[in-house]
């Protein structure tokens, strides 16, 4: 967990959720996502997504020093995708697990307690509105923090639900936990 | 009054209706009577198999203009440049639709290795004349239930994808009121495209400079900026980084009108 310049990824966040439209993005179903940067491009197109909302194009280059400062990454190794994501109390988010890479979650609010159900994940997403004892609160970070490879963290035995391993594959955020999801070459 | 039809979704393209609706009265001193022709207007209409979620919805113009006068259809994911009062005054010569051609457009393999294998009137911006389209296309009941491929149905009995017998009824429109992602629509490149998918030809098509397009469609449902969220295909780059610039200008004035408040304060 590192931090990172709140103020600059800030000036991002208020200008997407300002001026673009709510997307979805399969790495957290439900949630509002906003596409930013891609190379992960389909073979016949030939240029990388590169959104032209006028604030990236005006912070990308700070964007991306600042994240090569926090996850120290040398100017070799690829930036591969920014999406900001926002999400709600439906939404919820699948960690991403690539051995090749490295997802880095930049949390923008100061509610981002992710949610461990202790539920399969259907009663989950219908009882997300219980008490909440019925989940397992893990600490994700306070805003400014940098989290990665969130896959990793080891369930505990019977205090998370997870879905077909032991290891994180599905987290629920609180309603209005935002982010920049962040995928780099290692 | 102009009237205008725009086919559109419940919610998921309020981004770009924005832009459409500001632009079109931005550009025209005309009063203009927009309808939204959504989903949820029409509940119980057969909506299976349709490509957007508003497919057959302008074939029911006709029938919602009483058959009279006549009215223009666009579909949402478009931008204006130009008065579109001068469509509007296109002289149909007795025409039932005014229309652009398609050059690209791929019949299917009905059509393959004729002269008829490519290129078809495309019905997502439409001068109609309501009272001889409204015969071609039936009454309001056949519309509603109309199964797949409606469309298909109409044009064939003009004669399409024949375009001389098409020119008898239908009067070919300017390319530049249909800009396909701001090329030249009605361009079929010289060559043997057959084989060739879509996207490699129309990188073979003349691009329209920005102040020549007069009325810009968004057509590669993965690269409209906006990713509306039915679309299921992957999102990519709009590459026309002049036409971009232009479009986020245009958000940017719309943002100063509808919130206003927080865009003093940023």
């Amino acid at each position: 967990m590192k931090e990172f310049d709140l103020e600059l990824f800030e000036k991002l966040s208020k200008a997407v959720l300002y001026s673009m439209g709510n997307q979805l993005n399969w790495r957290s179903p439900r949630a509002t996502s906003y596409l930013l940067y891609d190379l992960d491009t389909p073979r016949q197109v030939k240029v990388a997504y590169n959104s032209g909302l006028p604030k990236w194009r005006e912070l990308r280059n700070d964007i991306f020093k600042e994240i090569r400062r926090v996850e120290d990454i040398h100017e070799s190794k690829r930036i591969i995708k920014v999406i900001l994501f926002k999400h709600n109390n439906r939404s919820y988010c699948i960690p991403n697990h690539e051995e090749v890479r490295r997802h880095t979650y930049f949390i923008m609010k100061d509610t981002p307690k992710i949610i461990l159900s202790k539920l399969p994940m259907r009663k989950s997403i219908k009882h997300m509105a219980m008490p909440e004892d019925d989940y397992n609160l893990i600490p994700f970070g306070k805003k400014g923090t940098a989290w990665k490879n969130i896959h990793l963290q080891r369930t505990k035995v019977g205090s998370a639900y997870s879905i077909g391993t032991e290891w994180t594959s599905i987290l629920f955020p609180t309603e209005d936990t935002l982010y920049f999801y962040v995928e780099t070459d290692i | 009054m102009i009237p205008i039809f725009i086919g559109t979704s419940n919610y998921e393209d309020a981004w770009i209706e924005r832009i459409l609706a500001y632009t079109l009265l931005k550009n025209t001193k005309e009063k203009l009577s927009i309808t939204w022709l959504r989903p949820k207007y029409f509940p119980d209409w057969n909506k299976v198999g349709w490509g957007t979620p508003f497919t057959n919805f302008r074939y029911a113009i006709p029938h919602l203009m009483n058959y009279k006068g006549k009215a223009i259809y666009m579909d949402c994911d478009q931008i204006n440049f130009r008065n579109i009062a001068d469509l509007y005054e296109t002289d149909l010569e007795g025409r039932t639709f005014g229309l652009v051609w398609d050059a690209l457009m791929w019949n299917g393999a009905k059509w393959r290795d004729t002269p008829h294998e490519r290129g078809f009137f495309c019905d997502s911006v439409m001068l109609i004349d309501c009272e001889k389209a409204g015969k071609l296309i039936g009454d309001y009941e056949g519309v509603k239930n109309a199964k797949y491929g409606f469309k298909m149905d109409i044009f064939d009995k003009l004669g399409c994808p024949d375009k001389k017998k098409g020119l008898e009824h239908i009067y070919q429109l300017n390319p530049r009121w249909n800009s396909f992602d701001g090329n030249n629509t009605s361009f079929l490149p010289k060559g043997d495209t057959s084989d060739m998918e879509y996207k490699y030809i129309a990188d073979m098509q003349p691009k329209l400079a920005p102040d020549e397009i007069w009325h810009l469609h968004l057509t590669g449902l993965s690269s409209q900026m906006w990713h509306p969220p039915y679309n299921p295909w992957a999102k990519t780059h709009f590459n026309r980084e002049d036409l971009l610039e232009i479009i986020w200008e245009l958000n940017r004035q719309i943002n100063m009108i509808t919130k206003r408040e927080e865009f003093l304060n940023d």
